[in-house]
C-alpha cells in the first residue's frame, strides 16, 4: 500500500520525469552458475527436474543445458533416479514412470555433477478439493474486447495448521498455462488458517475467457516457502520505485551454491466450460 | 586511548579554572547588532590590538573581553561588515553594545582592510570541517526553479553528498541522511524537506544564519553521529517594519518583520506552493494528462520568531515552525498529509559580565496522515514523533585565554510508530496500533576554548549522554542469529539505560599570519534511528530508539588540516583529511519489512562502517566575484552481518569524486551572473550479473552489494539578476532573477533499472530514468 500512495505521489510530482532504454555492459566475467529448476507435481503429467546455467542478464539467450548429471529424488521410503530421455531436449531429467507421490512426505532431491553436490528438501502438503466453481461476467469495460468476457472462481476449506500456501492459475484448455508465473497468484494461510476460503477470482484480465471456452484450473499447494520464494521474484522483477528496497538475491532451497529451486506439490486439475 | 583522551580532558579543564582564579581583571561585555535591523550579529570579533586579545561573539551576539585594567582601543570586526573602533576605560566592568553597518564598499569594490580581524576566522579559529554559510550567499546561487534552498548550498560543500538529483537529503563524511541533526532555533526537524525532499523545509526569507558542523562537532551538540547543522531565524527587524518576499514559478513567499517596542520584536514569514496548478497547466500544453489531474499536490509553512529584552541582563524568545504537505487525489479516495511542527522558547541571562546563560525549551513533532476512502469504507492510517527538551547552557568567558562552556539537555522522545483504523458506514470496524515508544535522552557537557600561546590554542570537551527506554513497552528478545526467542513486557519505569562518553578535542597550531594547522578527534552517540531503506527518504520512514537489542551507534573522527588565506584574507583555502570509524553501524537485512512491524529491531543488522577522506575547498566572500570550489576524494564502507557475505560494501552514498564550483558576479550595479557546476561519481547501484528463467520469467542474480555505479553525475546551472537602478535611492528594492538550471540539459541518471521486453517476459533491458531536464525559471523578489 505504502508503495501504491508514493508511486501515485510520484507520478503527480515528477510528470517530467524522463525514461530511455539504455545499453548497458553488465558483462562481468562471474563464474556461471547451475540452474536447479524441480517443480514436482501430483498431476498426471511428465515430472521432470530441469538442470542448466545461468545466463548473461541482459539481451536474449537460451540456457545451456546440463546434461549428464546424476539426479535423485527421495521420499521417506524410497529412493527414484531421474533420467534425461533422448526423445526431449537435454538437461531435462524424468522421473520414471513407476513413481508415486506420497502427499505429507518430506522430499530429498540430490544432484551430482562434475564433481559437485546440490541437495534440496521440500515437504509435499496436502491439496484441498475446490469446490464451487464457477465463472461470471467481468463488469469492467477490458480493452480489446467487444464481447463478454469472463473470469472463473474457485472456493476451498484451507487446512488446518498455518505453513501452507497455494498457487493458482487458469487458462484456456489446449494453450499454455500462461507466458509467465505471474499470469498466476498465490497466498499463504496467515490470515486465512483453517478457514474457509470462498470465491477467489483466478483470471488475470489480461487474459479473460469468452463464452463456449474451456478453462482449465491448476490448484497447487507449494508451501509457505516457495510462497515466499515467489514473493521474492515479484519484488526483484517490478522494481522501479526510488522507495525500493535494495536490490537482493532471490532465496533458494538449493545448497552447494546452485540457484532455482525445488518444490513438491499435491496438485488439483479442474476444468470448467463457459456458459 | 579513549581512557587516555578523557583523563587529558579533565586534566586541562581542571587546570584552566585554578588559572582564572589566579588572576583579577575588568570585563568589557555587550551585545553586537546590525545597525540596519538590530539583528543579532553571531561570530563577530571583539579585539584589543594592544593585548593581542580577543574574543567572539556567541549565537546570540553576546561578547565578552576580560582584560588588565587600563585604557583599550577595541576593534569589533565582521566580514561584510565596516569595522568599529572605540576606546574604554577599564577600571570597572564595562557593557557596550555595538551596532555594525554593512560595508557598502567590500560589497562592491575588492577593498578589504588588511587587517581586518575577523576574516582570518579561518585560520584562528579550532573549528574543523564547520562551514557557515550566509543567507546572503545562498540567494546569489542558481536555484531549482528558482527557489532559493539552504540545503542545496549545504549540499555544494566539500564532503557533503546528495544521493538523488534535485534531493534535499544530504549526506556527510561517510554517515546515514538520519545521522545528520538539523536544527532550527534549536528544535530539531525531522524530515527537513517538502514534496519528497526535492524543497527543504526551511523559507529562505525567515533565515538568518546557518552552520554546518561536519567534524569537530562541539561538546554541546549531540545525538547524531555525522553532522549538525545548525539554523536561526532572523530574530525580526526592531529598527522599522520590514517585508520580503518573491513570486516563483511555483511558490510565493512573504516575511514581515518589525519592532515591537523599543525592546522587542518579531518576525512571520510564510510560503504555498503551487506545483501541482503549474504541473497541470504544462500536462495540457503537452497535450499530455494523467490519471490525477484532479488531485491537489501542495505544501506550505509559516515561520514566526519573537523577541523582548527586559533588560541588558534578560531577554527571551519565542519562535515556532509549522509546516505541511499536502497530497489530495480525490477521484482516487486518497489523501495523505504530513509535516513538522516545532516550538522554542529561550531566555537569555546574564549572570555576570563572564558568565552567559541560555535556557531552552523546545517541542518538535512529526506526524503523517494517511485517509484512502470510497463511498462506504474509509482507512486512516497515522503515525507521530513528539519530542519535548529542557537544555541550559552556560558560557563562561573565564580570561582572554580561556571561554568555558558547560550545560545540560534532557529530551523526552514519545513514538506512535503507527496506528491504522477502518470504518465502514462510518462505523469503526478494526484497528491495528504500534506500541507507543518513549525513551529520555540526557546529555551533560564541558568544554572549554584555550590558547596556550599565540600559535597554539585548544578546544576540548566532554559530553556524558544517556538514553533511558521507558516502559510500559514490549520488547523482543533475539539470539544470536537475530531471531526473536521471547517477548519482554517492561512495566512502568526505566528498564534499559546506555551512556557514553564523548571526547571532542580540536587543537590550532598557527604558522603564521595567513596560515595554520589544525587537528580534532570527535566521538558522538546516536540513540534513535531511521527506518529508511529506499534510495529516496519517504515521509512514511519513522524514527525508532535504541533498546537492548540495537545499541547506541558510535562515530568516532580523526580530522587534520592544512587552513591558508591569500590576499589579505580575501580568499580562504582549506585542505582536511578525515577518517571516521563507525561501531554498532546498522542496515537493514534482506528484504527487510518496515512498514507496521512491531518488531523493528528484528529488520536490522549489526556491524562496522568506515569513511575517509580528503577536503578541498577555496572560497571567497567577498568582492564583485563571490563563491567557492571545493573537491572531495571520499569512501564510505559498511560490512554488516548477514548482508554482502559479510564483506565491505559501498554504502549507498559513496561517491569517490566530488567537485563543485560556485560563483557569483557583479557585473554593474544593475546585472550580476551566478552560476554552478557540479561533477560526482555515479551513485553505487547493484545490477544483476546474471539470470535465469523460471515459467518465462528472468530472475536476476546479483553479486555484490553497490558493487556498480550509476553513469557519472554533472550538470551546470546558470542565473541573472536584475537589480532595477531605480531601487539605488528608495526602500523599496525589487530584483528579478532569470534562472537556468541544468543548461546543457543532461539526463542525469536517477536510476537505471531493468524492464521485461514486452513481447517475451524472459528477455530485459535496461531503463535510465532522469528527473530532470534543463528547467528555466523566473523569480520576482522584492523587500522594503
Amino acid at each position: 500500500m505504502k508503495k501504491y500512495i508514493l508511486s501515485l505521489i510520484v507520478i503527480v510530482s515528477l510528470s517530467s520525469c524522463f525514461k530511455e532504454r539504455i545499453e548497458l555492459d553488465l558483462n562481468t566475467g562471474e563464474n556461471k552458475k547451475v540452474v536447479v529448476l524441480a517443480w514436482i507435481t501430483t498431476l498426471d503429467e511428465p515430472q521432470f527436474v530441469d538442470l542448466s546455467y545461468t545466463l548473461n542478464y541482459l539481451g536474449k539467450a537460451e540456457p545451456e543445458k546440463i546434461s549428464g548429471a546424476s539426479v535423485v529424488l527421495s521420499d521417506e521410503t524410497q529412493n527414484y533416479t531421474l533420467l534425461e530421455k533422448p526423445s526431449e531436449e537435454k538437461g531435462k531429467y524424468f522421473l520414471p514412470d513407476n513413481w508415486t507421490a506420497n502427499v505429507g512426505d518430506n522430499y530429498k532431491l540430490k544432484i551430482n555433477f562434475e564433481g559437485e553436490e546440490y541437495t534440496s528438501e521440500h515437504q509435499m502438503r496436502p491439496c484441498p478439493d475446490l469446490v464451487n466453481i464457477y465463472s461470471a461476467v467481468i463488469e469492467e469495460e477490458l480493452e480489446g474486447f467487444e464481447e463478454d468476457v469472463y473470469e472463473t472462481f474457485i472456493s476451498f476449506l484451507e487446512n488446518p495448521g498455518t505453513g501452507d500456501a497455494y498457487y493458482a492459475v487458469d487458462y484456456k484448455k489446449g494453450g499454455l498455462q500462461g507466458d509467465t508465473l505471474f499470469n498466476g497468484g498465490y497466498d499463504d494461510d496467515q490470515f486465512i488458517d483453517g478457514l474457509f476460503f470462498e470465491d477467489i477470482g483466478l483470471t488475470d484480465y489480461d487474459r479473460p475467457h469468452l463464452l463456449g471456452d474451456t478453462v482449465v484450473i491448476d490448484f497447487y499447494s507449494i508451501g509457505l516457502e516457495t510462497a515466499n520464494f515467489l514473493q521474492d521474484i515479484e519484488s526483484e522483477i517490478f522494481r522501479g520505485s526510488p522507495f525500493d528496497p535494495p536490490p537482493t538475491n532471490v532465496r533458494t532451497n538449493i545448497t552447494g551454491g546452485a540457484v532455482g529451486y525445488f518444490i513438491v506439490s499435491d496438485a488439483r486439475r479442474e476444468e470448467l466450460v463457459i456458459e | 586511548m579513549l581512557k587516555k583522551t578523557i583523563t587529558m580532558i579533565c586534566m586541562l579543564l581542571c587546570l584552566s579554572i585554578y588559572l582564572h582564579a589566579q588572576s583579577e581583571k575588568f570585563t568589557l561585555s555587550g551585545q553586537v547588532r546590525d545597525a540596519g535591523t538590530g539583528e543579532d550579529l553571531i561570530s563577530v570579533t571583539i579585539f584589543a590590538p594592544a593585548m593581542g586579545s580577543g574574543n567572539v561573539t556567541n549565537i546570540y551576539g553576546f561578547y565578552s573581553l576580560t582584560l588588565d585594567a587600563g585604557t583599550y582601543e577595541i576593534v569589533v570586526s565582521y566580514v561584510g561588515y565596516a569595522d568599529t573602533k572605540f576606546t574604554v576605560v577599564l577600571d570597572k566592568d564595562v557593557v557596550k553594545n555595538v551596532e555594525l553597518s554593512e560595508d557598502i564598499a567590500t560589497l562592491g569594490e575588492v577593498v578589504v582592510s588588511a587587517d581586518k580581524l575577523n576574516a582570518d576566522e579561518n585560520i584562528a579559529s579550532t573549528d574543523m570541517g564547520a562551514v557557515r554559510v550566509k543567507m546572503e550567499a545562498v540567494q546569489k546561487i542558481p536555484a531549482l526553479l528558482g527557489e532559493v534552498d539552504i540545503i542545496k548550498a549545504i549540499q555544494l560543500l566539500p564532503g557533503v553528498k546528495t544521493v538523488g538529483e534535485g534531493g534535499s537529503g544530504f549526506y556527510v563524511r561517510g554517515g546515514n541522511a538520519d545521522q545528520n541533526l538539523v536544527l532550527l532555533d534549536e528544535a530539531p526537524i525531522y524530515n527537513a524537506s517538502h514534496l519528497l525532499g526535492f524543497f527543504s523545509a526551511f523559507n529562505p526569507e525567515a533565515i538568518k544564519d546557518m552552520k554546518l558542523y561536519k567534524g569537530a562537532i562541539p561538546a554541546h551538540f549531540g545525538g547524531r553521529l555525522s553532522s549538525v547543522l545548525d539554523i536561526h531565524m532572523k530574530e525580526g527587524n526592531s529598527k522599522r517594519f520590514a517585508a520580503s518576499g518573491g513570486i516563483g514559478s511555483i511558490m510565493t513567499r512573504l516575511a514581515v518583520e518589525a519592532p515591537i517596542t523599543e525592546n522587542g520584536s518579531f518576525m512571520v514569514a510564510a510560503r504555498r506552493s503551487y506545483l501541482d496548478v503549474v504541473a497541470k497547466g504544462f500536462n495540457k500544453i503537452r497535450g499530455k494528462s494523467t490519471d490525477f489531474d484532479d488531485g491537489k499536490f501542495y505544501f506550505y509553512d509559516l515561520n514566526a520568531k519573537t523577541n523582548y529584552r527586559f533588560n541588558n541582563n534578560n531577554r527571551i524568545f519565542a519562535s515556532g515552525y509549522f509546516g505541511r504537505d499536502v497530497v489530495d487525489l480525490s477521484a482516487e479516495g486518497i489523501k495523505v498529509e504530513w509535516g513538522n511542527a516545532t516550538g522554542t522558547f529561550r531566555w537569555n541571562h546574564i549572570f555576570s559580565p563572564k558568565l552567559f546563560s541560555n535556557l531552552t525549551y523546545y517541542y518538535s513533532n512529526y506526524d503523517y496522515f494517511l485517509k484512502i476512502e470510497d463511498l462506504a469504507s474509509e482507512i486512516d492510517w497515522s503515525s507521530k514523533l513528539k519530542e519535548h527538551s529542557v537544555k541550559l547552557d552556560f558560557g563562561a568567558y573565564l580570561n582572554p585565554n580561556n571561554t568555558l562552556s558547560f550545560g545540560l539537555q534532557s529530551i523526552s522522545h514519545d513514538l506512535s510508530p503507527g496506528e491504522i483504523k477502518s470504518f465502514e458506514n462510518d462505523k469503526e470496524i478494526s484497528s491495528l496500533s504500534l506500541e507507543n515508544k518513549k525513551a529520555i535522552e540526557s546529555a551533560f557537557y564541558v568544554s572549554n576554548a584555550q590558547k596556550l600561546t599565540d600559535q597554539l590554542k585548544l578546544e576540548y570537551g566532554l559530553r556524558l549522554s544517556s538514553l533511558y527506554n521507558v516502559g510500559p513497552q514490549k520488547t523482543y528478545k533475539q539470539n544470536d542469529k537475530y531471531e526473536t526467542i521471547d517477548t519482554i513486557t517492561h512495566s512502568k519505569g526505566i528498564f534499559n539505560e546506555y551512556y557514553n562518553l564523548e571526547p571532542r578535542v580540536g587543537l590550532r597550531y598557527k604558522l603564521n599570519k595567513s596560515s595554520s594547522l589544525k587537528a580534532s578527534y570527535n566521538r558522538t552517540a546516536q540513540y534513535i534511528l531511521q527506518a529508511s531503506n529506499g534510495n529516496t527518504a519517504t515521509p512514511f520512514d519513522i524514527w525508532f530508539l535504541s533498546t537492548e537489542n540495537i545499541k547506541p551507534q558510535l562515530a568516532d573522527q580523526f580530522a587534520v588540516g592544512f587552513f591558508k588565506n591569500f590576499k589579505d584574507n580575501q580568499i580562504e583555502f582549506s585542505a582536511e583529511v578525515y577518517y571516521k570509524k563507525f561501531t554498532n553501524a546498522v542496515d537493514f537485512k534482506e528484504r527487510a519489512q518496515l512498514l507496521l512491524n512491531e518488531n523493528l529491531d528484528g529488520e536490522l543488522r549489526i556491524g562496522d562502517g568506515r569513511a575517509y577522506g580528503i577536503e578541498l575547498l577555496m572560497k571567497k566572500d567577498e568582492g564583485k566575484l563571490t563563491g567557492w570550489i571545493g573537491y572531495t576524494y571520499s569512501k564510505s564502507e559498511k560490512k554488516i552481518e548477514t548482508i554482502n557475505n559479510e564483506n565491505w560494501y559501498n554504502s549507498k552514498y559513496d561517491k569517490p569524486h566530488d567537485f563543485s564550483l560556485v560563483a557569483n558576479y557583479e557585473l554593474t550595479k544593475k546585472w550580476s551572473v551566478g552560476g554552478i557546476f557540479v561533477y560526482s561519481s555515479g551513485s553505487p547501484t547493484t545490477y544483476p550479473t546474471g539470470k535465469y528463467i523460471l515459467n518465462g520469467i528472468a530472475v536476476p542474480i546479483y553479486s555484490e552489494r553497490n558493487g556498480a555505479r550509476l553513469p557519472d553525475f554533472h550538470r551546470m546551472d546558470l542565473s541573472v539578476t536584475l537589480n532595477p537602478l531605480k531601487n539605488e535611492n528608495r526602500r523599496f528594492k525589487s530584483q528579478w532573477v532569470l534562472s537556468v538550471y541544468n543548461v546543457y540539459n543532461r539526463k542525469n541518471a536517477f536510476s537505471i533499472d531493468f524492464k521485461p521486453e514486452d513481447f517475451d517476459k524472459s528477455q530485459t533491458y535496461a531503463e535510465k530514468s532522469s528527473v530532470f531536464s534543463i528547467v528555466p525559471s523566473i523569480t520576482y523578489n522584492a523587500k522594503f
